[in-house]
């Protein structure tokens, strides 16, 4: 039929005309010298993007290509690296650290020379999206810190050069508190504040983040355990370990990271902490239950000094000894002892040790009958000298200088029988007969009384 | 001549030289409200120094021993207590009695710096230890210009520092504000708590906002008001930032339950307002909130500024340029 025009034609049809048109629409590079790059028919993309850089948009190309070989339609750069884009953008490597893209004049690594869908030519949508193309600082992090979960790298980095290392914006002690203010203000009200805490937040923190909320670097005992090499060893090694101390966290149960009002970031008073634990009474083996601490000084009038001040570590260490019961320092476990200063060392810490050295003294103890020292008596002896436990009781009693009201020896509970008068006192214990002292008026053992450095029975 | 009356001979020697107290000290410790007693020292250079309560001077006498890791804690604390007390430390003199002489370079390295008198001395025989009734080291014992004892610590608990300058200032008469219960008390930094959080979210949209980053400087910021809902200066910073980015029913909504809450806060509503609906065409409307904020804020040029662009957008030349002006006169 004429008037039909069958399919096969309309098919040949179109092929034509599409070759027609492409030869219409195709453009020949042009092999003499033009005006501007960027027309309708040539490199017309880089002018329809959101962002064009300065010349394209002037069409000034020669700005930084000049001509080669026109014929060829080859081009050469005015000028080489670096130089051609600090030509108007001056120096951006002009800090002492520098990007490495910068140091190495390719900046097209992460700007478009022509045209971008971004702020200043980035070649990806975003800042962080550029920057991740190299730094993959997010990637398996749970928790982002604000900046970079908002993808804003420049908060916190300069993109080309900065003073500071790491490209930082400011100085690493005034970046994290430009935001954080609230902490900067905190800390600086306290008299002791943790090292990292003064301006090495990263020190703990990772920056970017991490897989906790508070982005730290790594979980408490482990992450403590990087600077405070000592206190791990401790933990570790101590032949009596505080089982506190090794647990996940276990540093954060008595430490504050920041900052406190007493020495060692101490969370509240040690005595308030132990008792965390050691209000109650706490297995430490199979066969030794260490009694409730509270009930052990519940209504006690007269209480050890350290007790008195809640300062538990007055003796004991926190974090492991090889002395038992946690002691800083030996402490006969013992009622008798050979005196050896070496095992009054914890006793020592804090009193003289003249109290047990010297015979005689008027200023060292109110122990004494006239100058004749009683401590010295009872426990410098080469055999079976009476240690510190035979008469006081550790943490505290109801007696004045928390002494024992009974001497434990062996099974048996011999009272003391201590009273204490204005000048001296008197001890009826089971120990030895009943004898007095008095400072002012020294009592004469050789006459009224035996003398105490001889029968006592044991 | 037997070992006793020997041992009495050398005692009434010590007390003659003046090195002993005139009383033969037992070992009471002095109790805070007590009278200091006297004493008489000599100095590692062999000078000596005495006291009198009744000198008005106030008075620190240190226990410390070259042995012990809680003296030299101690010793640190001091240095920086006694380091800034500066000219008060005029009024008070400090006696540090050492078992060693070598011992706490720090603290003798105070000395010269130190504003007041300060006597380092050996008490290897505790005399003067056995004055005051030390039994421990460290102790400390602080003394008023009226010659009292107004604290005495002994050993090194963990709030001695706080301790030790409660004492101090109480002796020479400085402000405080230390309770019994503040010196108890142990504080710490928590940064977690809500004003840090916010702050954070707040400073974190002011940059973002400053970056032309609108969007997500509005985000921050509701984050901040969800956490304070009633905090009406968040309300109207997400509704600033929703006018920046002219959103301006976004704003309205925003300011719409927190009007008439903070009278204080009235004016700033008004101009707020009064910007979004400008943003949405409602001139008349914006044209009345403005002039009710003008009342309020007669001083605030942004109002007067925002009144002129009304005007303008009215085509009210006259009342738009002095409205302007006014804005003008109250900025410079």
């Amino acid at each position: 039929m004429s008037g039909v025009i069958s399919r096969h034609g309309i098919e040949l049809g179109l092929v034509v005309m599409l070759c027609v048109s492409t030869m219409t629409l195709a453009v020949e590079k042009p092999v003499t010298p033009q005006t501007t790059c960027v027309t309708e028919e040539c490199h017309a993309s880089y002018k329809t993007q959101a962002v064009v850089h300065g010349p394209v948009s002037l069409g000034e190309c020669k700005s930084c290509h000049d001509s080669d070989n026109p014929a060829e339609h080859t081009y050469k750069m005015t000028r080489e690296g670096r130089d051609l884009c600090e030509y108007c953008h001056l120096d951006p490597a002009a800090e002492q650290n520098v990007h490495e893209p910068v140091a190495k004049g390719d900046c097209l690594q992460c700007h478009d020379p022509h045209s971008s869908a971004s702020k200043f030519l980035m070649r990806k949508d975003s800042v962080a999206l550029q920057c991740a193309e190299c730094h993959k600082v997010t990637e398996g992090k749970k928790h982002l810190h604000g900046p970079t979960a908002m993808g804003e790298c420049s908060i916190c980095h300069a993109a080309h050069s900065s003073e500071n290392a790491s490209l930082l914006t400011m100085k690493p002690t005034d970046l994290c508190v430009a935001c954080h203010v609230v902490t900067q203000e905190e800390i600086a009200k306290f008299e002791f504040v943790h090292e990292p805490a003064k301006g090495d937040c990263i020190g703990c923190h990772d920056p970017h983040g991490a897989e906790t909320t508070k982005m730290l670097k790594g979980d408490a005992p482990d992450l403590c355990y990087a600077c405070h090499e000592a206190v791990q060893t401790i933990a570790e090694n101590s032949k009596h370990q505080h089982g506190v101390v090794r647990e996940a966290g276990g540093c954060l149960k008595c430490h504050t990271p920041h900052a406190s009002t007493v020495r060692y970031l101490m969370k509240d008073n040690p005595e308030t902490l132990c008792l965390n634990c050691h209000a109650e009474p706490q297995a430490i083996s199979a066969d030794e239950v260490l009694p409730s601490f509270t009930s052990e000084i519940k209504d006690k009038k007269f209480l050890h000094g350290p007790v008195q001040d809640k300062t538990c570590s007055g003796c004991h260490v926190a974090h492991g000894s090889d002395n038992h019961r946690l002691l800083q320092k030996a402490y006969p476990e013992l009622f008798y002892a050979p005196y050896n200063p070496e095992n009054y060392a914890l006793c020592f810490s804090c009193h003289s040790e003249s109290i047990v050295q010297d015979a005689k003294t008027i200023d060292l103890t109110g122990f004494r009958n006239g100058d004749m020292n009683l401590h010295y008596l009872h426990v410098n002896k080469a055999e079976r000298g009476r240690t510190c436990r035979a008469c006081h009781e550790t943490h505290g009693s109801n007696l004045p200088s928390h002494l024992r009201e009974a001497v434990p020896y062996g099974m048996w509970n011999m009272p003391l029988g201590f009273t204490k008068n204005e000048d001296g006192g008197s001890c009826s214990s089971g120990c030895h007969m009943p004898k007095e002292y008095n400072r002012i008026a020294p009592v004469d053992y050789t006459s009224s009384q035996a003398a105490p450095s001889g029968n006592a029975p044991i | 001549m037997n070992k006793t009356c020997m041992h009495a001979l050398v005692v009434l020697m010590l007390v003659v030289a003046g090195i002993l107290p005139a009383v033969a000290a037992g070992s009471r410790r002095v109790q805070p409200g007590d009278v200091a007693p006297e004493f008489s020292v000599r100095d590692l250079a062999g000078q000596t120094y005495t006291y009198t309560p009744q000198g008005e001077k106030a008075l620190m006498v240190m226990f410390l021993s070259a042995k012990q890791a809680s003296s030299f804690k101690a010793q640190t604390d001091l240095v920086r207590i006694l380091g800034g007390i500066q000219e008060s430390a005029k009024a008070m003199d400090v006696v540090i009695a050492l078992d060693d002489p070598n011992a706490f370079s720090s603290l003798t390295r105070l000395k010269p710096e130190y504003a007041g008198q300060m006597v380092v001395t050996l008490d290897e025989d505790h005399h003067l230890w056995g004055r005051f009734g030390a039994i421990a080291m460290p102790t400390l014992v602080v003394v008023n210009t009226q010659g009292q004892v107004v604290g005495f610590e002994a050993g090194y608990g963990y709030n001695f520092s706080p301790v030790i300058h409660d004492y101090v200032n109480k002796a020479l008469g400085l402000e405080t504000n230390a309770t019994q219960a503040s010196l108890t008390q142990v504080d710490t930094v928590s940064n977690g708590t809500q004003a840090a959080k916010l702050s954070r979210l707040l400073k974190a949209a002011d940059m973002m906002a400053a970056k032309g980053h609108l969007e997500v400087a509005i985000v921050e910021v509701k984050k901040a008001s969800a956490m304070d809902p009633n905090a009406i200066d968040i309300r109207l910073a997400l509704a600033e930032l929703y006018c920046k980015a002219s959103k301006g029913q976004e704003a309205l909504d925003t300011l719409q339950d927190i009007k008439g809450r903070s009278p204080s806060q009235n004016a700033k509503i008004l101009l707020i307002s009064g910007w979004a609906h400008r943003q949405m065409g409602h001139l008349d409307k914006a044209l009345d909130v403005l002039v009710r904020a003008t009342e309020l804020a007669p001083r605030d040029a942004r109002v007067f500024y925002e009144l002129g662009r009304i005007y303008e957008l009215k085509g009210l030349k006259d009342e738009a340029l002095n409205a302007y002006r006014h804005a003008l006169t109250l900025l410079f």
